[in-house]
């Protein structure tokens, strides 16, 4: 690795660490760098994708202020914040929960239920996707059993339901990630001081207590990594909506990816390349003030 | 130490025999169908058994594929694999390097460079998706295995990098001072100290990878347009909506059990390191 063209040591010296780096800097300048940098300019310009000169529409401010008053855009940004929410905090609390259900159950096949709990992570959302399409469907699982208990009046096609279907495929969502969380939470627990919990136990506490007196504190820290990995996720989903419902109908399910995708390479979609940047740029800010925050609290720890 | 009170032990037994319910009945519904005649699909939801088994639908997914997809499934997996090995490959290469350089040296921009890697880590890949499209474009990689193995490594080195160094760092200053009193250069410790202390490190790195661009859907959605070239998400996809013809539901829980079942199978039998590779992926980030 080392190059010996250079005459002078030292500046060799200080090269070096950079010639390690360069695969990776490469990378990043041609597929992440210039991309953003790309991106920002874009915005400030109209485009339609087919033009060959991209950067001749200047329209400043433009696609910025269309922000504001696109009432589509704030349906997305609703529903997105809807799934992050949801992601962050139900997700989240049901997978603490399972996971304290199951390290003090003490079950004999505890490895075997987390891992079965833990699959559907494993699997493509688009996969998933397709399973629950069908167990929604106007034929599919959900109504056939309706139908059999009797409740046959609410039948229907579950996922066209405009008011209810980010619900459905917000529940879709929990039920396929919980289990990362679990895994996360699980390990955790694996790691809090037995002594501390047998001290409890000596001195008569009981086990709910000592749940939420010992265990709880000392995780929180986990519970706030976890939270934060579900915060950024919940911003990047994208796959299970397209599957399940492709932001439909009439755009009732979409968030700002699926959104930016409607904006920019949907066939019959208004290919606004400059008004999908903005969006684009939105959702990295979005995360990047999240992800500083998170910077911080973490150096904080390790300090 | 704490034992279950009756009480407890039954909640906790109803909490995960719910829990599992919940899990597996959409996966065995699915499974079940895969194995029922055209008729018996509609009947009762309850009859999760088909009366009689067929394994007719496995050979119809595959059919289906070839004719409505233009793509077997052999194909598909390959395509998958190329692109999830070639994207492994460079990430794991170039963050081994960068996490060398953090751990070896002292240098100016170390600190800039740790920021800059945790931040892209968190950004949603999407943004990057116009002009990605047009970098490819102009690279004539578009419809190309390049055309993903290039983003998937720029997605993977983040976290590579990240969960690399904290391994690399446990390497004792004394073994690698004594290296370089021998002489020994800089790839010499790399390939000899460093490499081998991260051993178990790479094999949670690489399942953690490896789920991401497995399953990665949305840069193969745009970027290939050619159907030989479909990874499996990509195909999969089709399925639901866009397939020339519709599919019956026996075809279509099949194919839904072919692209599962082996990761299913290699799962099973590797469940401790996708644990590990998701707890370092998730925690050391």
């Amino acid at each position: 690795m080392t190059i010996n063209i250079f005459r002078n040591k030292r500046l060799q010296n200080k090269l070096e660490p950079y010639t390690w780096l360069s695969p990776s800097l490469i990378l990043f300048i041609l597929f992440l760098l210039y991309p953003i940098v790309f991106s920002v300019i874009l915005s400030f310009f109209d485009w339609n994708g087919y033009t060959k000169n991209i950067f001749t529409d200047f329209v400043g401010w433009k696609n910025y202020l269309h922000l504001i008053n696109d009432p589509l855009l704030w349906k997305s940004f609703r529903n997105t914040i809807f799934l992050v929410i949801t992601v962050v905090f139900i997700q989240n609390a049901i997978a603490l929960f399972l996971s304290l259900v199951i390290y003090f159950g003490k079950f004999k096949f505890g490895n075997l239920i987390r891992a079965l709990i833990f699959f559907p992570g494993v699997i493509s959302a688009i996969v998933i996707g397709l399973v629950f399409r069908k167990f929604l469907a106007i034929d599919g699982a959900i109504n056939q059993f309706l139908e059999i208990v009797g409740l046959s009046g609410i039948e229907q096609a579950w996922l066209s339901n405009q008011s209810i279907n980010i619900w459905i495929v917000s529940f879709v969502l929990v039920w396929q990630w919980t289990g990362y969380n679990l895994v996360i939470f699980y390990a955790g627990l694996q790691s809090v001081d037995q002594n501390l919990l047998e001290a409890a136990f000596i001195d008569g506490a009981s086990l709910t207590r000592s749940i939420f007196n010992i265990v709880i504190p000392l995780m929180k820290p986990i519970i706030f990594l976890s939270g934060m990995l579900n915060f950024i996720g919940g911003f990047r989903i994208y796959d299970m909506i397209w599957v399940m419902t492709r932001g439909g109908p009439n755009h009732s399910s979409e968030v700002l990816t699926t959104y930016m995708y409607y904006q920019s390479f949907q066939s019959k979609g208004p290919s606004d390349m400059g008004y999908a940047s903005t969006i684009a740029i939105l959702l990295a800010l979005i995360v990047i003030i999240f992800a500083i925050i998170r910077v911080r609290v973490v150096s904080r720890q390790e300090n | 130490m704490f034992k279950l009170t009756l009480g407890q032990k039954i909640f906790t037994r109803t909490v995960i025999i719910i829990a599992l319910a919940i899990i597996l009945i959409p996966l065995i519904w699915v499974l079940s169908i895969s194995f029922k005649k055209p008729d018996e699909v509609f009947q009762s939801v309850l009859f999760f058994f088909p009366k009689t088994f067929t394994f007719e639908n496995y050979p119809a997914a595959l059919d289906f594929a070839k004719k409505a997809l233009d793509i077997t499934y052999q194909k598909m997996y390959l395509n998958s694999a190329i692109v999830t090995a070639g994207g492994l490959f460079l990430a794991i290469l170039a963050a081994s390097f960068a996490a060398f350089a953090m751990v070896h040296y002292k240098f100016k921009a170390k600190e800039g460079y740790y920021t800059f890697i945790l931040l892209s880590y968190m950004l949603p890949v999407q943004v990057l998706l116009i002009p990605l499209y047009l970098v490819l474009l102009r690279l004539q990689l578009l419809n190309t295995y390049f055309a993903l193995i290039f983003p998937y490594a720029v997605m993977g080195i983040p976290i590579a990098t990240l969960i690399l160094r904290n391994f690399f760092a446990q390497v004792p200053r004394e073994i690698e001072e004594a290296a370089l009193m021998d002489g020994a250069n800089s790839f010499q410790i790399y390939r000899a100290i460093y490499l081998p202390i991260a051993r178990p490190a790479m094999a949670t790195v690489i399942i953690f990878l490896f789920l991401e661009m497995w399953n990665e859907f949305l840069f193969a959605f745009i970027f290939i347009r050619d159907d030989s070239l479909q990874t499996l998400p990509l195909a999969m996809s089709r399925i639901g909506f866009g397939g020339r013809f519709p599919i019956p539901w026996g075809s279509y829980a099949a194919s839904i059990m072919i692209a599962v079942i082996p990761i299913f199978i290699i799962f099973m039998i590797f469940q401790r390191w996708f644990v590990r590779g998701v707890i370092a992926g998730s925690i050391k980030g």
